[in-house]
């Protein structure tokens, strides 16, 4: 029996998310399975929808893989948010191995329609900007900038800007028409939107503290056609999936992350010191208690989260 | 026959009237949004505070919008077909394809209608909610439900007139 | 039965239902649908449908066709267009043809900053059409002048189109933006010209050349501060990078309304007439999006695009034959989908067959802007193409009392610098890639 998935996604073929990881993941299934899974790629949302759409495309079986952010859809996913919380990810490989386990505890009854082959988060987010870097929070007033998720568009409201929220691929656009002055993403994704081109100043956090925002992603199969499927490739896919995968995607951005950043002007790379985020950092601790607030409103454990997620992390961080 | 032909006439004034207030409802919601927008853009420029979300208000509200228009362009016949290769042939001909054309429009605004319904109904389960307003977003969903449905009701209704009387010249 | 020759079948019943009278959105969606279906089946099709219509309508760049089409009927019930055309045609109505010149180079200023054919002719004609109408243009060169247009400023920069070409074959878009002035200022002089031989060759097409006195220009001028005062506002916003297309549209709205309400001229029987042709026309536009939507989708599925644009790519024949059949392929995708949806099916298949011939000697770099100049010169050639043409379709849809022969014909003159230009380009690299050589 021969398997074919269909795997939609967001960003180019050329995107490092691509290159470095569905791919690569494409290619070692199916030599493991001798060529009896084959990938199907739609890279550019070539399938239709849009970027928050991939989940219910990926459950209902419009596609059978999808690469995609739970952040896109606010409200949906409310546990794995705190993962999203500013200045909890300082490696990417741990926080995406830990919140393989936190997933595995807390958002069991969130993903239940899908089959999650891992789940894992970008490394540092960085300022890109068009009209001034960023040095203070002060800076940040009146800027118009684009952030992915809730909880980030959160954060940067609080510290002055204006948030836009847009999924990734149409920061390009948005920036080109002046409907942002800047966008916070890390630099994998800079040659897939051009920021080298479209953006002036870099501005990135002190990389010695934990990034000021991180986005958690999915990559997952539709249940029925996982559980279709015989039980040798069952095995194939399995021996592909999970936490070891999780710590893979992690420590592939990570890399993406150093070739982006070559792609930018040195000169216009600023790094915003440790001294000026304290005061960033009190902001993201009020950010971190209203959010448990929430949490507990909706019946959740908020504060149990915040803290399994915060050991999780420190668990895997340890060398 | 003069009854069947009183009925369909006093019909088809009930379905421009509902069309009318459909597109009037489209044009105040994009009224709503150009003032918002305005607001926002005074506010972005003279106080540094935009509305928080102007640009996810237009998205939801465009959606509505242009539901709300649909039905209209249905009603005058305004969507657009190719007559290119059919000039040549009879009235009557011109008629039944056009049956042919509302009929298959009809089962696509059904079909359409009630997926964008059945896309509410998932998005209002799974509590998904806009990203800095804050608002259901399944509310979008239901807003487009009304002029959806009222596409189906003219395009049943026209299929059904030229259905019935293939013989009579198009108006 | 293959992917591909599902592909093929659904293109074809398309074609064959369009030509029976079903409208054009309709005749895109059920074989859409049905390939779909065939393709996928049942569930993936309707889980498809739960999202892709509101994913469609609810776009924040598109809301500018609402909103400028409301604009555009206000101005008009408000009698601020006229006034707009009366003062244009006393500076241009000396020459035979100003207007329908004038009406072009407005389609390429809207175009460069919607980045959208079809919005940019959907809005300049409803202001335009009816003018142009009034002081004696033909139905036939009106509809055809603004719909070839539209095309034009898609090029322009900033243009979206370009900038994910150059995303997706990992060029650089200051280079690529470069690269297309020069061409997009031949396809200028190229409709103006065309434009002149039309008028001249049939007088009857356009009103006779009539210089204005000089007391009919002013008097035209002082009525027409108000429209050009908003204006001002909208376009020098947007140029000016203070808000975007959108922002501009809805400042417009607003403007426009104060004005036509305080100055009494508009009433509620007119501010129903503006809503009943902004209806009209959006929801026209917007179905054939979302019929276009479902069978790009499915022909996305098929693979269609991408097999035959390698089945073009490996055909043993010289490198130019190879291009001329990828511009028929083009031409022939025009059909049914946006200058986008192309780029974004074809590109990433067509790029690297493209690049691993030899065009002139032409160094990787130039060969990749100039590539891209080309493909989107003829995806906008393929929307004005007949016997499908998208944009065609959309500008005869405003114009309801021109057959769609007779726009058909009214490109023709058109297309033939089309034809012209793109033989220019292809035997020629150094019209897009003399500029980017002077200035970087
Ligand atoms: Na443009
Ligand atoms: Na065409």
């Amino acid at each position: 029996q021969e398997v074919t998935l269909k795997v939609h996604f967001f960003l180019p073929a050329s995107s490092f998310a691509n290159t470095l990881f569905i791919q690569p993941w494409c290619d070692k299934v199916a030599a493991e399975s001798n060529q009896r899974i084959k990938c199907q790629s739609y890279p550019s949302m070539q399938l239709g929808g849009t970027p928050p759409q991939l989940y219910e495309q990926v459950r209902d079986g419009v596609a059978d893989v999808v690469w995609t952010l739970p952040g896109y859809t606010a409200g949906r996913f409310p546990s794995v948010e705190v993962f999203e919380l500013p200045f909890m990810m300082q490696n990417p490989e741990a926080t995406s191995k830990a919140l393989w386990d936190y997933v595995q505890t807390h958002s069991q009854a969130e993903f239940k329609d899908v089959h999650l082959l891992a789940t894992h988060v970008h490394g540092d987010g960085v300022f890109h900007l068009t009209g001034k870097p960023v040095k203070t929070m002060a800076d940040l007033r009146g800027l118009k900038l684009r952030a992915p998720t809730r909880l980030t568009n959160k954060f940067i409201a609080m510290l002055g800007a204006t948030p836009v929220s847009m999924p990734v691929p149409q920061v390009g656009d948005a920036m080109s028409k002046g409907v942002i002055d800047g966008a916070v993403v890390p630099y994998e994704v800079v040659p897939s939107v051009k920021l080298q081109e479209l953006s002036k100043f870099h501005s990135e956090t002190d990389p010695a503290e934990p990034a000021f925002y991180t986005s958690t992603f999915i990559f997952a199969m539709n249940k029925a056609k996982y559980d279709a499927l015989p039980a040798d490739l069952k095995k194939v896919i399995d021996a592909n999936s999970g936490q070891a995968l999780s710590g893979e995607i992690g420590k592939a951005f990570l890399k993406a992350d150093g070739i982006g950043k070559r792609m930018v002007n040195a000169k216009d790379v600023n790094v915003i010191p440790a001294s000026e985020l304290a005061s960033w950092k009190v902001v993201g601790q009020k950010l971190a208690a209203d959010w448990v607030t929430e949490m507990n409103g909706k019946g959740l454990p908020g504060s149990r989260m915040l803290d399994d997620a915060k050991a999780l992390i420190a668990k895997y961080a340890k060398p | 026959m003069d009854q069947p032909v009183a009925d369909s006439a006093a019909l088809e004034r009930l379905l421009d009237r509902l069309c009318d207030a459909s597109a009037a409802c489209g044009a105040l919601v994009l009224m709503a949004m150009a003032g918002m927008t305005l607001v926002s853009v005074v506010g972005r420029a003279l106080f540094a505070h935009p509305i928080l979300g102007d640009v996810e208000l237009v998205q939801l509200g465009g959606a509505v919008v242009v539901a709300s228009f649909l039905p209209y362009t249905q009603q005058r016949r305004a969507n657009i077909i190719v007559d290119f290769f059919t000039t040549g042939a009879s009235a009557a001909l011109q008629r039944r394809f056009d049956a042919v054309g509302s009929l298959l429009y009809t089962l696509v605004m059904a079909l359409v209608t009630w997926r964008v319904a059945a896309g509410g109904v998932d998005i209002h389960a799974a509590q998904e909610r806009s990203m800095l307003m804050d608002l259901p977003m399944w509310w979008p969903y239901a807003l487009m439900l009304p002029g959806l449905s009222l596409c189906v009701v003219i395009g049943a209704t026209q299929t059904w007139t030229l259905f019935r009387s293939p013989r009579e010249v198009a108006a | 039965m293959s992917t591909l020759s599902i592909g093929l079948t659904m293109f074809g019943a398309m074609l064959l239902l369009m030509a029976v009278r079903v409208p054009i959105a309709v005749a895109m969606f059920v074989p859409g649908a049905l390939g779909y279906l065939a393709l996928s089946g049942w569930l993936p099709l309707l889980a498809h449908l739960k999202g892709a219509v509101y994913g469609r309508v609810s776009v924040y760049d598109l809301s500018v066709i609402p909103l400028f089409m409301l604009m555009g009927g206000l101005a008009v019930q408000g009698g601020l267009s006229k006034a707009l055309f009366d003062f244009a045609n006393a500076l241009l109505g000396r020459f035979r043809g100003g207007m329908a010149m004038a009406g072009v180079l407005a389609c390429a200023a809207f175009g460069s900053i919607s980045g959208s054919t079809v919005a940019t002719t959907a809005t300049i004609a409803q202001v335009a059409y009816p003018q142009m109408r009034r002081i004696g243009y033909s139905g036939r060169l009106a509809t055809a002048a603004l719909a070839t247009g539209g095309t034009m400023g898609v090029l322009l920069p900033p243009s979206v189109t370009l900038m994910v070409y150059a995303i997706l074959t990992e060029q650089n878009i200051t280079k690529m933006f470069l690269a297309a002035y020069v061409p997009a200022l031949v396809a200028a002089v190229g409709y103006l010209v065309a434009i002149a031989v039309v008028v001249r060759l049939h007088p009857e097409q356009a009103p006779a050349a009539q210089a204005a006195s000089r007391a009919e220009l002013m008097q035209t001028g002082l009525r027409v501060w108000p429209i050009v005062a908003i204006f001002a506002v909208v376009f020098g916003g947007i140029y000016g990078g203070l808000f975007t297309a959108t922002e501009g549209a809805a400042i417009g709205n607003v403007l426009t309304l104060a004005v036509t309400v305080l100055r009494g001229e508009i009433d509620r029987a007119k501010f129903a007439a503006a809503v009943r042709t902004t209806a009209q026309t959006s929801g026209m536009i917007f179905l054939i999006f979302i019929g276009a939507d479902m069978i790009n989708a499915a022909l996305a599925l098929s693979q269609l695009p991408a097999q035959l644009a390698e089945l073009v790519g490996h055909l043993q024949i010289p490198p130019l034959l190879v291009m001329a059949g990828i511009m028929v392929f083009y031409i022939l995708l025009g059909c049914v989908m946006d200058e986008m949806s192309m780029i974004l099916l074809t590109v990433p298949t067509l790029f690297p067959v493209v690049m691993g011939m030899d065009f002139f000697g032409l160094m990787p770099a130039d060969k990749a802007l100039w590539f891209g100049i080309l493909i989107l010169t003829v995806c906008e050639i393929g929307m004005i193409f007949p016997p499908v043409g998208l944009n065609v379709y959309i500008m005869n849809g405003l114009a309801r009392d021109v057959p769609m022969t007779e726009t058909y014909k009214g490109v023709v003159p058109f297309l033939l610098t089309d034809g012209l230009r793109l033989s220019l380009l292809i035997s020629f690299p150094a019209v897009a890639l003399w500029l980017v050589h002077r200035l970087t």
